[in-house]
């Protein structure tokens, strides 16, 4: 996730950021839990927290490679421009049994209206 | 870096559970803090080792721990700091609140005792459209207890709430003056007759420094009680032990030169406090059998002309 899905990014870096994150998740099942403890079981709560972020980076991974051009912090290496035509709107994930399902829903614009950052 | 980490641990889940040191012996960068050497032991070696953690930057104020028996953050405390290569580093929980396991503590009467000050603005009137804005000024002078991260470390390593759990304690009693501070607050007065309340409020600090000196985050809470104290004065708040201590000693040491130890008790207690006078009778029937009874009348040191002068002189500078 540091090495292909930080602020810039390209079709490739993300595809084999999407193979780790399903290699992860395949593994995941197996994850034990060497603390029995039911008193501030941090070893418990590290497993916890490993599960939810192998959902958001599922997440995070299929939203990069859905959004085909270059916005804020999601910068294309390999499609530098802003296209405000198809793009100008939210994405959404829906968590699944599988993959997540994607989604975008409309951009409410209210007092500003979105411009190109130009610095 | 080579180091052994000397912890203390609890674990509530054993049949008698009691405070043990575990020894464990790391390779760990020179740069790693104690936070980091800790972490390391919990993942490599000892999966049931607890701390409590969430920034690692010195913002949150969770993982307050005694380290070589001082109060401190561990991810702001470099190894190198308090070891030398191949040294051993004691660490311990926090003091002054009970343990839940290893090196969490119960900070429950932590929280207790912040909310016993009352830890948010008090106003008179209508509520303004938007928000109640003073100057600069006035706002930046709270910046000291403002940035309190509520650690505990000031708690762990005060001398008072050792012997007095009653205390409000040093982070409590900062967060007081943040709001009898504030300009905007309309509770002031009611806020110094709490505070000055006879047990356990701002007279109760004996000024040893402690929670100066380990406050990770500057807030000098002791420094905000004096403050406190010399507001509540000027208020008028001077119905107290405290206020009556400090001024008996003013008045004894400037009139004769050294301290009245009689008198300052009974003007403590106050002339006509006839309970407490009568709890102090016992000790000064021990002081008397142990030869240790202050005189009765008040003797002059030598100099005591000297003393008064020098009063004289302080004061007329100050005005």
């Amino acid at each position: 996730m540091d090495e292909n899905m930080a602020v810039f990014r390209d079709q490739a870096g993300m595809e084999s950021a999407a193979a780790k994150v399903a290699e992860v998740k395949k593994k995941l099942p197996g994850v034990s839990v060497d603390n029995k403890g039911k008193v501030f079981n941090i070893d418990l709560m590290s497993v916890l927290k490993l599960e939810n972020m192998v959902d958001c980076a599922e997440a995070i991974v299929a939203g990069g490679l859905m959004r085909t051009e270059s916005r804020g912090a999601h910068n294309r290496t390999d499609l530098t421009e802003r296209d405000d035509e198809n793009w100008l709107k939210h994405t959404v994930a829906y968590q699944t049994e599988g993959a997540p399902r994607m989604d975008t829903s409309p951009d409410d614009i209210t007092r500003w209206e979105p411009a190109e950052r130009v610095y | 870096m080579n180091i052994t980490i000397r912890l203390q641990r609890f674990d509530p889940e054993t049949e008698k559970p009691v405070d043990i040191y575990q020894e464990y012996t790391i390779e760990i960068s020179e740069v790693a803090t104690v936070f980091d050497a800790i972490i390391k032991i919990r993942e490599e070696i000892d999966a049931k080792v607890a701390m409590r953690y969430s920034c690692r930057s010195s913002i949150c104020g969770s993982c307050a721990i005694k380290i070589n028996g001082t109060a401190k953050l561990g991810c702001n405390t470099r190894l190198i700091e308090v070891a030398e290569d191949g040294g051993i580093i004691t660490v311990e929980q926090v003091g002054n609140l009970p343990v839940v396991k290893d090196l969490v503590a119960d900070f429950k009467p932590f929280w207790d005792k912040i909310r016993s000050v009352t830890p948010y603005l008090k106003t008179d009137g209508p509520d303004p459209k938007l928000e109640r804005i003073d100057s600069n000024d006035s706002m930046s002078n709270l910046l000291t207890a403002v940035n309190c991260i509520m650690c505990g470390c000031c708690v762990s390593d005060c001398t008072v709430l050792k012997v007095d759990p009653t205390f409000a304690g040093p982070a409590a009693l900062a967060k007081a003056w943040r709001f009898t501070e504030d300009p905007r607050d309309s509770a002031t007065s009611e806020r110094f007759a709490t505070l000055n309340d006879a047990d356990g409020g701002i007279w109760d600090c004996t000024r040893c420094m402690k929670c100066v000196e380990v406050c990770p985050k500057e807030v000098a809470p002791m420094d905000r009680i004096m403050e406190i104290r010399e507001a509540a004065i000027k208020a008028g708040h001077t119905n107290t032990p405290g206020y009556r201590h400090t001024e008996s000693m003013y008045n004894s040491v400037k009139k004769n030169g050294q301290l009245d130890e009689t008198r300052l008790a009974i003007d403590s207690a106050g002339w006509t406090n006839i309970p407490r006078l009568l709890d102090l009778a016992p000790i000064g029937i021990a002081a008397m059998h142990k030869g240790k009874l202050p005189p009765i009348l008040p003797h002059k040191s030598e100099d005591h002309k000297k003393v008064k002068e020098l009063f004289e002189s302080v004061e007329g500078d100050a005005e």
